[in-house]
């Protein structure tokens, strides 16, 4: 079975009323287990919305996410979050860290959710702020890092608890281009994690990279 | 979900954000302060007063005479002590001197530890004296044409029950107050079985028709009275700052929380549950209300029993009584009252904010 | 003179007000929330009940924290009445003053256990991915507001009939005499209290909780007459003093306090089982051995004072 599978999915917004938006439109999509999936379409194309989605920030209007054969789009607060703590990792655009709280505070951010002892923190943390190269800055407070540091410090937060997949809505908006280079190979690092990686983006970077499983296009809520 | 790492980060965030926090943890600590001291001052007087009267003889009688107090005489003790049950009957000696140079009346007590030449007297008697010129000794006049020259051995701390008083020996007492050697203002009768006190305080009347009887619960339960109805028209009117507070602090809150918006759609995102934010408000707000909390007991003790409360002092005890101080007491009921009384609807009041809060949308941490 | 100036009742009937506004709004979103609950539903009315609900269970949780420690509370605010209750010595006098004071202290422990399975059948909701005992202990707690607003109206009828000025008894008048049921003897309760003991726990362990929950009913009342006439002769050190609630006073160490708590808390775990499953159909059994675990600390510490007695004057009271 695949690793997520998703059915006639339907966002709609203000449903029924005369500001109705249709962000999704029967969305299908079936992504495999180690799969690098890119989305790409504009802005306001729903690629967003897809990702929320996913990673069960939302509901959607109709239809279904199935992770590992389970509907997440059903599911409670409680488990809709530790299905976010424990599966999913976010890289969002604007990078979204705690502003006043370090580096190392912000990463072990999702692991203070379960009860696990001191020395299983600080290998967890340790494992994450070294995948994302960022073992350094540890004790600096995210607000004194660059663009490039603050994405690599929103990757080990994604890494940190091992989800299988990881999601990243437009990753390299805010980045120059060295830095998005850097996120190209930290892509690769995620397929060598055999992790399922689905970005969303309308950068051209991303286009006709061999490492790549598929690429979807999206607009206007639908997938072309 | 309640785990020593989430506590740490709770904390975390909590001081990374303590100037939010800074409003409630001073206006409450304020409120708690001042419901505090009160209770402090009326308790500490209270106990005073109960003190005093553990001293005393289970009943104590009073001899009336058309409705005035009169001596009584070492007949009255015999009599008494026919009477089963009771163990011993002591006469006392007390009354008040009338100070006419400055129209005051000091109470005359008796301490038999003194000599014949010796008095105490309270800190505000002092005063008094001094500003009379008696800085090392004081004449006490004694109808019709008599002087009585004592020494100021000692200046005691005034209390509620000592402010007002001279202590001499009982010799001397009879002197000023002119009252003959078998003669007593009160008889203190000691009753060792506690049952047996409401029975006999029933029998003396029968005996004596004249007699004013006050067994030791009865004067208790009038000081209970006196006090309690002070307490309680003062939390009655408390409540009504409370509710204020609350009001102001909900508003507050919501502010604070507004601002907040991105950083729990953040934390959501992350995994937190709707649960786990309310939980970590919760805990936030619980250590920002402790920590008032203690502040503010610190505070009123300091300010109570250090510096004599000044200002509120005045509602209890008057303009005249400036030199009393208050004796220290540890009551655990009244902290704990005090507790219950503030942090527990200070919690309840951030309840509904910190729930809009932890229900804001999660997509919010995309934009 | 009103009994309503005593700071501690001031404070009471306060937090009492608190938490009865707070389940009054928990009240409202809990009946919106029966109307129109429909798990399989994607709209986003839906989903705003979903987030409600979280409101509600943590209002239901604060109120169950605080209602624990109002009860000491309450119990500790009779024994300040004593002073103004001519007669009174301890909360016995109190709380027998008027008709209403019993039937309350029973009522208020009777909603406490109930509040204690809401808060079990909720644990149990939260756990399961579908919500599905939702509605059902939206009822209980439906049940339970209404049982709370009554219990204010009662704590008011009560505090307002304490007399003033005519005399009660004390413990020594009411329980002096031995106002045993089915005309049994002190010892005959004492042998039935330990035949029930051991019958509950030999039930716990065949996780019998239909039997369970009869025994503990019947033990509960049977522990408060044993305690009464017999155990609490031996706290006090004195034949002929009866009282369920002297022992809660300083003098005797508030032991009062773990006594009777080592007794409700058991009772709890012991009836509760057989509620959860007659309401929402599920064994939840595995709190019988707490019933077990609280039961015999409870009879080991009232047993405690009676062999401590027996040691030390060689004879029994």
């Amino acid at each position: 079975m695949s690793k997520i599978v998703i059915e006639n999915l339907y966002k709609i917004y203000n449903e029924g009323k005369d500001s109705e938006f249709k962000a999704l439109k029967n969305i299908n999509l079936n992504i495999e287990d180690g799969e690098i999936v890119i989305i790409k379409g504009v802005s306001g194309s729903g690629k967003s919305t897809l990702l929320s989605l996913m990673a069960a920030f939302s509901k959607p209007s109709r239809g279904r996410v199935l992770v590992d054969g389970e509907n997440i789009s059903k599911l409670p607060d409680i488990f809709a979050s530790k299905f976010r703590n424990e599966k999913v990792g976010f890289i969002f655009q604007s990078f979204n860290l705690i502003d006043g709280l370090s580096v190392e505070e912000n990463v072990v951010a999702p692991l203070v959710l379960c009860s696990s002892s001191q020395s299983e923190l600080d290998s967890k943390l340790k494992n994450a702020l070294k995948l994302a190269n960022i073992e350094h800055k540890k004790e600096q407070n995210v607000v004194d890092l660059s663009g490039g540091e603050k994405q690599r410090c929103a990757i080990a937060r994604a890494l940190v608890n091992d989800p299988s997949i990881i999601l990243a809505d437009e990753p390299t908006a805010n980045l120059d281009r060295e830095n998005s280079l850097k996120f190209i190979e930290i892509l690769k690092t995620f397929k060598k994690l055999n992790k399922v990686v689905v970005v969303a983006t309308h950068d051209t970077i991303f286009d006709n990279l061999e490492f790549i499983d598929r690429y979807v296009s999206i607009a206007n809520g639908e997938i072309e | 979900m309640l785990n020593k790492n989430f506590l740490n980060f709770s904390v975390k965030l909590l001081l990374k954000e303590k100037g939010d926090y800074l409003f409630s943890f001073i206006i409450f600590g304020f409120i708690i302060f001042i419901v505090t001291s009160v209770l402090l001052i009326s308790e500490s007087i209270k106990r005073d007063l109960l003190v005093a009267l553990q001293n005393e003889g289970q009943i104590i009688v009073k001899n009336t005479k058309g409705g005035r107090y009169y001596p009584l005489n070492d007949n009255h003790i015999d009599s008494l002590l026919q009477v089963s049950g009771v163990d011993d009957v002591i006469g006392k000696v007390d009354g008040y001197y009338n100070f006419a140079q400055d129209r005051r009346f000091f109470k005359i007590a008796v301490d038999d530890d003194l000599n014949d030449t010796s008095m105490v007297v309270s800190k505000d008697i002092y005063k008094i004296l001094k500003d009379f010129k008696y800085e090392k000794e004081f004449n006490f006049l004694i109808p019709p044409k008599n002087k009585l020259t004592l020494q100021i051995k000692d200046v005691i701390d005034s209390t509620i029950i000592s402010n007002n008083t001279i202590f001499v020996n009982e010799y001397i007492a009879r002197q000023i107050l002119q009252m003959e050697e078998d003669e007593y203002s009160y008889l203190d009768i000691v009753v060792p079985n506690s049952d047996e006190i409401e029975n006999i305080a029933l029998i003396i009347p029968r005996i004596f028709p004249n007699f004013l009887v006050l067994p030791n619960y009865e004067i208790e339960a009038d000081y209970d009275h006196l006090y309690y109805y002070k307490g309680g028209i003062f939390m009655i009117l408390y409540i009504v700052a409370l509710i204020s507070f609350f009001i102001l602090l909900k508003n507050q809150i919501s502010s604070v929380y507004g601002s907040k918006r991105k950083e729990i759609a953040i934390l959501r995102s992350i995994g937190f549950s709707i649960k786990d934010i309310i939980s970590l408000k919760f805990i936030q707000n619980f250590l920002v209300t402790v920590g008032a909390y203690f502040t503010a007991l610190m505070l009123s003790y300091a300010y109570v029993f250090v510096f004599n409360a000044p200002l509120l002092r005045n509602i209890f005890l008057g303009e005249i009584e400036k030199e009393v101080v208050f004796t220290p007491i540890f009551d655990l009921k009244m902290l704990v009252l005090i507790f219950i009384f503030t942090v527990v609807p200070y919690l309840a009041s951030i309840l509904i904010p910190s729930w809009r809060l932890a229900i804001e949308d999660v997509s919010e941490a995309m934009k | 003179m009103s009994v309503f100036l005593l700071d501690s009742l001031v404070v009471f009937l306060f937090i009492e007000l608190v938490i009865l506004i707070l389940n009054v709004i928990s009240e409202v979103i809990v009946l919106r929330i029966l109307r129109y609950w429909d798990f399989d539903a994607s709209n986003s009315f839906q989903y705003s009940l979903e987030r409600q609900n979280y409101l509600v269970n943590t209002i239901i949780s604060f109120t169950i924290a605080v209602k624990i420690i109002l009860f000491i509370f309450f119990v500790k605010s009779l024994d300040d009445l004593t002073p103004l209750v001519p007669g009174a010595m301890c909360a016995t006098g109190v709380i027998g003053s008027n008709i209403y004071g019993n039937p309350l202290l029973l009522y208020k422990i009777f909603i406490l256990f109930l509040l204690g399975v809401w808060m079990i059948i909720n644990k149990l909701d939260l756990a399961s991915k579908k919500l599905i005992f939702l509605k059902k202990k939206y009822y209980l707690f439906t049940v339970i507001f209404i049982m709370i607003c009554i219990e204010f109206g009662l704590e008011i009828l009560f505090f307002t009939n304490i007399p003033l000025t005519t005399p009660v008894f004390c413990c020594s008048v009411v329980f002096v005499v031995e106002n045993l049921p089915f005309d049994l003897t002190t010892i005959d309760i004492v042998y039935i209290f330990y035949a029930l003991f051991i019958l509950t726990i030999v039930s716990n362990y065949y996780k019998k909780i239909s039997i369970s929950f009869i025994l503990n009913i019947l033990l509960m009342f049977v522990a408060y007459y044993s305690v009464t006439y017999y155990f609490g002769t031996y706290v006090y050190e004195e034949p002929n003093h009866k009282c369920p609630f002297c022992f809660l006073q300083k003098d005797y160490n508030y032991v009062g306090y773990f006594i009777w708590g080592f007794l409700f808390v058991g009772v709890f775990f012991g009836i509760s089982p057989y509620l959860i499953y007659s309401i929402i159909e599920k064994n939840y059994e595995r709190l019988l051995k707490y019933n077990t675990l609280f039961l015999s600390i409870f009879t080991a510490l009232c047993s405690f004072f009676v062999i401590k007695y027996y040691i030390e004057n060689g004879v029994f009271l």
